[in-house]
């Protein structure tokens, strides 16, 4: 099963300060909506601990992060994977950034996410809505953060 | 009075209403483990490493299983298929690669299931996910192969050709061409999922309790498998609560729990399925695509040639596929009388569930294409669909089909006819006349379908010539026991056909008693019943090879006990005569009043004997007889011969009305009509011709093997299959005609998986309903967003051609 997302949005922050922010996983995971921790791997990826559930299955999912493709102050791009519940998925995200009118930031975003397994069957229908809000969550947590007070 | 053709009430319910059977789950005791099956959540991925550490860990974790075990201890399985299907590694974990969404990969026992299950989450395995073929004739490109060592997806391929079938093209008055037609992929549900509890003795053998409904197979499958002499492999089976043939195959699931117990030191092991689990890795139906047919007709609709070309979806393993190959051809021409057909056949394997025997095996889905032929045909050359049918029915028996068969009796005019009183067919056609007026869509559709029983497995080496298989047979022993019951031993266990009901009414007409006084044994035991390799409650067989046996033993058995109680009651052979008397079964002296109860018989040659002449050395009062039905060997090169001894014939007539506001088809009359021929207890054919009724009726509107294009399974819930419940079935009219076999000692035909019935008629309806919105109904499964589709975009002018 596939969802592809895409967006963009805008921010107060000049493009350094938000690709700072955007390609460093210990910044930047802390947003995800459902975040629980984070730990620093040897080869240089990250594994973030997150809350996941549809209805009343819930649980806890680890993703490896790796950050792939950064171009300062242009594009962090992100490829994770990882599993829940008897279930995997792949995951690729990029941040495309370019400077807007008044030193903020314009900021294009596409994910593309592969979920594989029993979650998928069981809750097939539920994921991609699920999936959509949480995204707006990040989106509105990296806006805030980014342009305090703007936000919401 | 004739106990065969009443309505015996069931034997067997008596114990099971009061929760008295016995099921491979209920066994229970002190030590078992528990086992706890890991899936790959992926389609196809390449296994890179697997670390049980923690789960081992796990206080309460006996054991775990990992592909390493499994290359340890045990062997592939056979594949009845030839190359490539030989090169095929099937066992029972994955080990280097997973081929299909919830192909087991590791496996725990623990104290408890839910242990177990924890004990599951903690095992980390590292996939590379690869690419999914889910379509069939994608797989035939080979851009993605499943099985590597055998190099192609392409596991079987066969033409079928009969009669002169260009010339009859170039004789045709019309030919319609039909691009494409799908059916779809769905199973059975049983109410009970696989189960077992397997136990590796301390001697170094296996004992299962199971509800495998072939054990005799199974049996020789799992002794090389786990490296053990067949004898060294006992299967035991008591009540099974219906199989349809999907518990055919569940050996490769009793091979892991063996090797659990194994690997546990001997402490038995229970594995039972969750119902997720039996929609997502147990078995699947068949999925065909029949593509660029082209059917020639007279100017009178007369069909007089097809050609066509199939290509079966066998999921990931061939396993007991590609038999499906060739046991289609039983019904090569379905009800019609055709004699020029080419069909080009082949198998594809793809990441999907394997497929296995699923309630009419292989021949519902050319039933179903037949039906679809004719029932286009019927539309485009606006020729009344019964008045279609009558043109092309067979109507002589016995009939060879051009591949050889024999179709033994039958009478499908008559069956129409009934049909059609039955749904009361002229109200519907003016009722119809009246909806359609009112912008409704409303069809009326008919079915008719064959259900092929006995096979001769000659047919084996038609798909594959190395197959040591032909013909078949069933064992019945039979014992007079002390207390003067005649204990029955059958060569196979039911799943729900009452066999002990039926095998009682043949006992007490031979013998002339009451059906109490026959004790059929319930379930099966490879060490203690007799049994063949063909034994087994499958292909609609028992009321011939089953009850043939059974016959058989009551007449050596009624030679044993003539002989005996003339010697006794002194009197000549022929005037020795069965009944009942005043105190039960016995045998008497006609016109006399000397008598003996059949517990007198018993005694003198159990306990009693030592006044018996030795001309009676050879009464044992245990008698075995095998049954084998007439079968030749086909000649495999014509692929031609007799493949099915019967021909139980169901036709069935579906009203629907399909709402414009949300594409449901709703069923408003359905009529089935079934022909077994001579009926043992009407009762249970009405029960069996509902229950495959209901399971059509499931399969066409609601159940389907969903995947997505990654080979996630997206419909493995009971919410998302949606299975038909009693909310969702139809009044059903019933009705039956008996045209009696003349193949079979009582007339009797196998029947019960008239399963297809449902899905031609409904399919046929809803083709009637759609015609005139300029949809071809080319698919199997009519749920509301097919329909919705289908009238978002009407097919007609691509899906069909008349010339």
């Amino acid at each position: 099963m596939g969802i592809k997302f895409d967006g963009e949005f805008s921010v107060a922050a000049a493009p350094q300060v938000v690709y700072d922010l955007l390609s460093d996983p210990q910044k930047f995971a802390p947003l995800l909506p459902t975040y629980r921790s984070l730990e620093a791997k040897d080869d240089g990826t990250t594994d973030v601990t997150v809350e996941v559930g549809v209805g009343k299955i819930r649980g806890s999912a680890v993703i490896n992060l790796a950050l792939e493709g950064e171009e300062a102050p242009r594009r962090a791009a992100y490829s994770g994977k990882g599993k829940v519940m008897g279930s995997a998925f792949n995951m690729q995200t990029a941040f495309d950034l370019e400077a807007a009118e008044g030193g903020g930031t314009r900021v294009k975003w596409e994910g593309d996410l592969s979920m594989f397994g029993k979650l998928v069957a069981l809750a097939g229908g539920l994921i991609r809505p699920i999936a959509k809000k949480d995204i707006q969550r990040l989106i509105d947590a990296i806006q805030a953060a980014l342009s305090p007070g703007q936000a919401g | 009075m004739s106990w065969v053709g009443s309505s015996l009430r069931r034997k067997e319910d008596d114990r099971l209403v009061r929760g008295q059977g016995l099921f491979a789950d209920d066994e229970l005791g002190a030590g078992m483990l528990h086992l706890y099956i890991l899936r790959s959540p992926y389609a196809h991925a390449r296994i890179l490493n697997i670390d049980t550490t923690a789960a081992e860990a796990l206080p309460g974790v006996a054991c775990v299983l990992t592909g390493k075990d499994i290359l340890a201890h045990c062997d592939p399985f056979m594949q009845l298929g030839p190359s490539p299907c030989d090169k095929i590694r099937d066992l029972p974990l994955a080990i280097d690669k997973a081929i299909f969404q919830g192909e087991p990969v590791a496996a725990i026992a623990a104290t408890s299931p839910a242990l177990a299950m924890d004990a599951g989450q903690l095992i980390e395995i590292d996939y590379e996910m690869l690419d999914a073929v889910v379509d069939a004739g994608e797989a035939l490109a080979d851009k993605v192969i499943l099985h590597e060592a055998a190099g192609t997806n392409r596991t079987w391929h066969g033409v079928y050709e009969y009669g002169d079938v260009e010339q009859a093209f170039r004789d045709a008055a019309h030919v319609v061409r039909i691009p494409r037609l799908h059916f779809h992929r769905y199973a059975s549900t049983p109410v009970e999922g696989n189960a077992c509890v397997a136990e590796w003795t301390r001697q170094g053998t296996v004992d299962f309790l199971c509800n495998n409904s072939f054990p005799g197979f199974a049996q020789q499958l799992l002794a090389p498998g786990l490296r053990l002499k067949v004898d060294q492999v006992r299967i035991r089976t008591h009540d099974i609560g219906g199989s349809f043939g999907n518990k055919i195959w569940n050996y490769v699931y009793m091979a892991l729990a063996a090797l659990a117990s194994k690997k546990a030191g001997g402490r038995r092991v229970k594995w039972a399925e969750l119902r997720t689990e039996h929609l997502l890795g147990s078995g699947h139906g068949n999925e065909r695509t029949f593509l660029d047919t082209e059917v020639a007709l007279d100017s009178k609709g007369v069909i007089t040639a097809v050609r066509s070309r199939h290509i079966d979806d066998c999921g990931a393993y061939t396993r007991y596929e590609p038999l499906g190959c060739v046991i289609w051809s039983q019904v090569l021409p379905a009800t019609y009388k055709l004699r020029n057909i080419r069909i080009d056949f082949t198998q594809a394997v793809t990441n999907k569930c394997p497929v296995v025997p699923n309630r009419g095996y292989s021949r519902m889905q050319q039933l179903w294409f037949m039906e679809r032929v004719v029932d286009i045909c019927a539309h485009e050359l606006r020729i009344p669909a019964d008045e279609m049918r009558l043109r092309n029915y067979i109507t002589e028996f016995p009939y060879e089909t051009p591949n050889g068969c024999v179709y033994d009796s039958g009478n499908y005019p008559a069956m129409l006819a009934k049909a059609k009183q039955l749904v009361d067919w002229d109200k519907w056609q003016k009722l119809q006349a009246a909806a359609r007026a009112e912008g409704r869509l409303l069809g009326i559709g008919i079915g008719t379908t064959l259900d092929s029983g006995t096979n001769n497995f000659g047919q084996a080496q038609i798909m594959n010539p190395h197959l040591p298989f032909s013909g078949n047979a069933e064992v019945c022993t039979m014992r007079l026991d002390f207390d003067g019951a005649l204990v029955i031993c059958l060569g196979t266990g039911p799943s729900g056909q009452g066999h002990e009901t039926a095998t009682s009414q043949v006992v007490a007409d031979e013998f002339g008693i009451d059906p109490s006084a026959v004790q059929v044994r319930s379930g099966f035991d490879t060490a203690w019943n007799t049994f063949v390799g063909h034994s087994g409650t499958y292909a609609s067989q028992f009321a011939v090879t089953g009850l043939s046996a059974v016959y058989g033993a009551c007449q050596k058995m009624k030679a044993e006990m003539r002989k005996l109680a003339a010697f006794l009651l002194k009197a000549p052979e022929d005037q020795i005569e069965f009944g009942s008397g005043a105190q039960g079964p016995e045998v008497r002296v006609r016109g006399t009043d000397k008598a003996m109860g059949y517990w007198q018989l018993s005694n003198v040659i159990n306990n009693n004997n030592a006044m018996l002449d030795a001309s009676l050395a050879d009464v044992t009062l245990n008698i075995r007889h095998v049954y084998r039905p007439p079968f030749s060997v086909p000649d495999t090169k014509r692929k031609f011969g007799n493949l099915t001894l019967t021909y139980a014939a169901q036709l069935h007539i579906a009203v629907v009305e399909i709402s414009r506001e949300t594409s449901r088809a709703q069923i408003l009359a359905y009529a089935a009509v079934d022909d077994c021929g001579t009926v043992i207890n009407p009762k249970i054919v009405a029960g069996q011709v509902h229950g495959a009724t209901s399971h059509g009726i499931g399969a066409a509107l609601m159940e389907s093997f969903n995947y997505d294009e990654s080979g996630n399974l997206l419909t493995s819930t009971f919410s998302d299959y949606c299975p038909i419940t009693s909310l969702n079935i139809p009044d059903i009219a019933y009705g039956s005609i008996q045209t009696p076999s003349p193949f079979s000692y009582n007339g009797a035909k196998g029947m019960g998986e008239g399963g297809g019935a449902p899905l031609h008629a409904i399919s046929a309806a809803v083709q009637d309903a759609l015609y005139e919105s300029g949809v071809i109904v080319t698919g199997s499964h009519h749920s509301p967003p097919a329909i919705f589709a289908a009238l978002q975009e009407p097919n007609r002018a691509h899906a069909v051609s008349v010339k």
